[in-house]
């Protein structure tokens, strides 16, 4: 991977590192008696200064595990981090993608779980792909062999598309789908991301991903008898 | 007397500084790597193994500066008296 400009936080990293590195390299080189002077000047190098670099490269580290880069960087995201950054694509990540709100962050932004553990549950589970992706085969996996065996591990939140589309204006309840489906919404039995509602997500990733592709159809009234055959994941 | 002051007495204060000098160094450079290549591997490393690198050299130098000040103190005391002979005359306090 190709080295990129750091963030503020990543330059001060750098340059409490460097510091550092100079305070013990001088050290090793000039090998001083230990006197009190140098117990200070190593305190710095060994103590301050590392600190320093540990907790900017932590919040940096944290805040690059959240861009659609790092998320694309293994090979077997490479199609939908370039699907979501397609400016033609019309699939609902990148539509999502084109949002200054999801920006450069979309996979996260979408995919974090929300409430108070959700930034370490997210960060978590991260770790889990990760160990799928060195340990679990995925790494020498082609992309069409990974693509269908990737999925999500639970059911995808309808709580992440509410949190932006809350339902509360009045445009939203006029759509019948959404009143006749309220209870299953809620409930994560229909997802908002069905082929027969807003579309996939990521529609390459499925058999009939073409169709979904297409643009979202005209909302036309349908009893609640035929809404419940509406595809459930 | 317990293996760790074994070590620390067959190890010199300069020889501990000098391993927390490198291990400092190696976690330093791990760290900073996961802000340069901001991949997976280098950025759990550098939140890891660098940390931890970080950590036990700070460790070590610690350890370090408490031997030298227990030398020190040693010195300051003068040279401790050599431990008696099994067969010498018990003090007279432990005489029953």
């Amino acid at each position: 991977m190709p080295a990129h400009s750091p963030s503020l936080l990543g330059i001060i990293a750098i340059v409490a590192a460097v510091s550092a590195a100079a305070v013990l390299i001088a050290h090793l080189v000039k090998k001083p008696a230990l006197d009190v002077r140098t117990k200070v000047r190593l305190f710095l190098g060994l103590a301050v200064l590392p600190t320093v670099t540990g907790t900017a490269t932590t919040a940096d580290g944290m805040h690059s595990t959240t861009e659609r880069e790092f998320c694309g960087s293994c090979h077997v995201m490479g199609r939908h981090a370039s699907d979501a950054k397609d400016g033609e694509s019309q699939s609902l990540a990148a539509r999502h993608s084109r949002n200054p709100y999801f920006g450069a962050q979309s996979c996260y932004v979408c995919h974090a779980d929300y409430g108070m553990l959700g930034y370490p549950m997210t960060k978590l589970n991260g770790m889990r792909h990760v160990h799928e992706y060195y340990l679990g085969g995925f790494r020498s996996m082609t992309l069409e062999e990974a693509l269908p065996k990737i999925h999500l591990r639970k059911p995808y939140d309808n709580t992440n598309c509410r949190q932006c589309h809350t339902g509360t204006l009045k445009h939203w309840g006029e759509i019948p789908e959404h009143v006749s489906l309220e209870k299953e919404l809620a409930e994560n039995r229909v997802s908002c991301t069905s082929s027969g509602c807003h579309g996939y997500a990521h529609p390459f990733t499925k058999p009939d991903g073409d169709q979904a592709h297409s643009p979202p159809r005209p909302w036309l009234p349908i009893p609640p008898s035929s809404a419940s055959a509406t595809q459930k994941r | 007397m317990s293996v760790l002051g074994k070590l620390l007495e067959r190890w010199p204060v300069s020889w501990l500084i000098r391993l927390a000098c490198w291990l400092s160094l190696g976690g330093l450079a791990i760290m900073v790597s996961g802000v340069l290549f901001p991949g997976p591997l280098p950025v759990m490393a550098g939140m890891s193994v660098g940390q931890v690198m970080g950590l036990a050299g700070l460790g070590i130098y610690v350890l370090a500066v408490l031997t030298d000040a227990a030398r020190i103190r040693a010195r300051r005391r003068g040279p401790t008296p050599p431990p008696a002979s099994p067969d010498s005359e018990p003090p007279p306090s432990a005489r029953v």
